[in-house]
């Protein structure tokens, strides 16, 4: 890694005093990487990342027809309360069949783009790059492990209450509507994750690599 | 109870090393129900349920209601128009600043969404009319956490849902103390900032242009502050459910930010929607994960032997309300807000109860607590997102950030614990409860 040294000796004092860098001291943490993979991967992995793209186009549209479907069926139920003074039942199992859509597609889309609710003070502990990138990978090899054993119940309830059949109370639709997005949800989620542990992986190697060279 | 312990230990390594708190939660739940024996395939219904009741659908839709708002431009309106007030006094801005994010709180429900539309745009112009930086930024986080107080808040709405308590309680819960607070915050930023000499102040202007002033700054952020009239108007005198006045809000949000401040666009529309659902799907995973983890607990009745061991350990009330703040403000550190709610409300509010604390009262503790773990570093998470827009160093903003919460928010947090009648004043005038 070439830097030019940003030390300088301080003004007024003769002696070898110097100002601390932080910079030199302390390598800048490495950024947090989403499931999409750039530059070199991106060109060896380019059928997945069309696939995935087409993929992200169906979701971002589907996010946004649900959202704005569930806004405007609880607007609809304020509106046929107190305008027509005839509220209609069905539309609160209408609105969490979007909300539902809305919410597990939702999860999917956050996986994408790597903004899932995080803490944590690793940077602040582990100050060599690789070490960061390395715990980094294995937190989303053991998300994985959680996103595929609670998939894996989920997409079997979710089966279940198909193949059973059962109906909803008001509008007597199948209850597999809804829980058929914890399939979409969670598998969408765990591909989501997969991908992201391919690119942390490959960025891994490629500056263990380079560590290497230096 | 070991199992338990040994699994929240295990959440807590995992937090700490960065994995995702829904996937950490998810981990735990997993360690947790494999120990103790629970059957995984029994906690997936009652998560699915939980996150698909009705009352949460109030969730997606506050945040696409707010999303909108700030897309559409309200931040510039509100900043201006409570600029008008108070601007041209030394220190004015960061008074603008506070109050401007309990507003923003009560049209987005979110201290992210305040951090990232107020500060970015308040951080920056308080260091360059001679603020010091690390007073900027502390000021920024500390008052982001008033949005969590503020209603419609979005820890509140996931603490009554999962409390099984009145959405519209919850939220008056902390609103006085989310008022007092903000007056605080208003009060100890003049203070600090008094012997500051580098502070640019505006020149005063005549009482009538000034009057002028706050009348046209009014009159743009009127449709801003109109919104959050609509949501506690429509909830409280019984028009609509909480999920419904979300519904309406976000309806207003539309015609407001194509038609009056015209920051929407055909353009960004979608892309703001998308973002809301980003911002409810991470939250929804957090939350899935953790009413998983939740039925495990419940299913080996760790809430009722955490009630019994606290007891056990004191009977003294406020004993018992001590440690609970303690438990909180650790659970604030580690956790995000609404992560922060959930656990609360399946694991201390049961002890709550038992030392014969208010159920409502126990929410205004938990949103008034959970704010204050929310800036209180090592782990911060909106200290840190403030620290991100002015670049700062911690040793830059830390001790404004403890002088702050020290003289402010530490003291709010034990007069609402322990002057029930400032939370439980409002729920009682307004909804009756008893």
């Amino acid at each position: 890694m070439e830097r030019e040294s940003k030390q300088r000796p301080r003004s007024p004092v003769g002696a070898a005093s110097f100002i601390f860098d932080p910079e030199l001291s302390d390598p800048e943490p490495p950024e947090h990487l989403t499931a999409i993979p750039e530059g070199a991967l991106a060109e060896r992995l380019r059928w997945i990342v069309s696939a995935e793209a087409v993929f992200e186009r169906i979701l971002y549209v589907f996010i946004i027809l649900f959202g704005l479907c569930l806004a405007a069926l609880m607007f609809a139920q304020v509106v046929l309360r107190y305008v027509f003074a005839s509220p209609f039942v069905g539309i609160e199992e209408l609105a969490l069949l979007f909300g539902a859509w809305f919410y597990f597609l939702g999860v999917a889309y956050v996986t994408r783009n790597g903004e899932h609710i995080h803490g944590g003070i690793l940077t602040m502990v582990v100050k060599n790059p690789n070490s960061v990138r390395g715990v980094r990978l294995l937190m989303t090899v053991l998300g994985i492990v959680a996103c595929a054993v609670f998939g894996y119940y989920a997409i079997r309830y979710a089966l279940f209450e198909i193949q059973t059949g059962r109906l909803s109370s008001y509008m007597r639709w199948p209850k597999g509507w809804w829980s058929a997005s914890l399939i979409f949800g969670f598998t969408g989620t765990a591909v989501y994750m997969v991908l992201q542990a391919v690119n942390q992986f490959a960025d891994l190697l490629a500056h263990l690599g380079k560590e290497r060279e230096d | 109870m070991l199992i338990f312990v040994a699994s929240l230990g295990l959440i807590v390594v995992l937090l700490l090393a960065e994995m995702p708190i829904a996937f950490a939660f998810g981990i735990g739940a997993l360690v947790f129900g494999a120990a103790s024996g629970s059957d995984v395939s029994f906690l997936i219904p009652f998560a699915y349920q939980t996150t698909s009741s009705f009352a949460l659908l109030a969730l997606p839709l506050f945040v696409m209601a707010g999303t909108l708002m700030a897309e559409g431009g309200i931040s510039d309106r509100l900043l201006a128009f409570v600029n008008a007030f108070v601007g041209r006094l030394k220190g004015g801005l960061g008074a603008v600043t506070v109050v401007t994010c309990a507003l923003f709180g009560a049209i987005s429900g979110s201290s992210s969404a305040a951090i990232a539309a107020i500060g970015q745009i308040m951080i920056p112009r308080m260091i360059k009319e001679g603020y010091p930086a690390g007073h900027a930024t502390a000021l920024v986080a500390c008052s982001s956490v008033l949005a969590l107080m503020i209603p419609p808040s979005i820890p509140m709405i996931v603490f009554a849902v999962t409390g099984g308590l009145s959405v519209g309680a919850a939220f008056l819960s902390t609103v006085i103390p989310g008022a007092i607070l903000t007056f605080v915050y208003v009060c100890l930023n003049f203070l600090f900032l008094r012997n500051v000499d580098t502070i640019k102040v505006e020149e005063k202007i005549p009482f009538r242009e000034s009057v002028g002033n706050i009348a046209k700054t009014g009159t743009e952020a009127f449709w801003a502050l109109l919104m959050p009239i609509i949501i506690l108007g429509t909830i409280y005198s019984g028009i609509a459910t909480p999920t419904e006045a979300a519904a309406i809000a976000l309806v207003y949000a539309i015609p407001v930010g194509f038609l009056f401040y015209r920051g929407l666009t055909i353009r960004n529309f979608p892309s703001t929607i998308a973002r809301a659902a980003i911002t409810t799907g991470s939250i929804i995973a957090v939350l899935f994960f953790l009413f998983v983890m939740s039925r495990a607990m419940i299913l080996q009745q760790v809430p009722k032997e955490v009630a019994q061991a606290l007891v056990a350990l004191t009977e003294n009330r406020v004993l018992v309300l001590l440690i609970i703040n303690v438990i909180l403000l650790l659970i604030g550190m580690i956790v995000d807000d609404v992560s922060g709610s959930v656990l609360a409300a399946i694991i201390l509010l049961p002890v709550a109860k038992e030392v014969g604390v208010h159920p409502i009262h126990f929410a205004a503790i938990v949103g008034t607590n959970l704010g204050l773990g929310n800036v209180s570093p090592p782990c911060a998470p909106m200290l840190y997102m403030a620290a991100g827009v002015s670049k700062l160093t911690l040793d830059k903003y830390v001790v404004p950030t403890m002088k702050l919460l020290c003289l402010g928010h530490l003291p709010m947090v034990l007069v609402v614990t322990f002057v029930p009648e400032l939370s439980l004043a409002l729920p009682r005038l307004v909804l009756g409860i008893e």
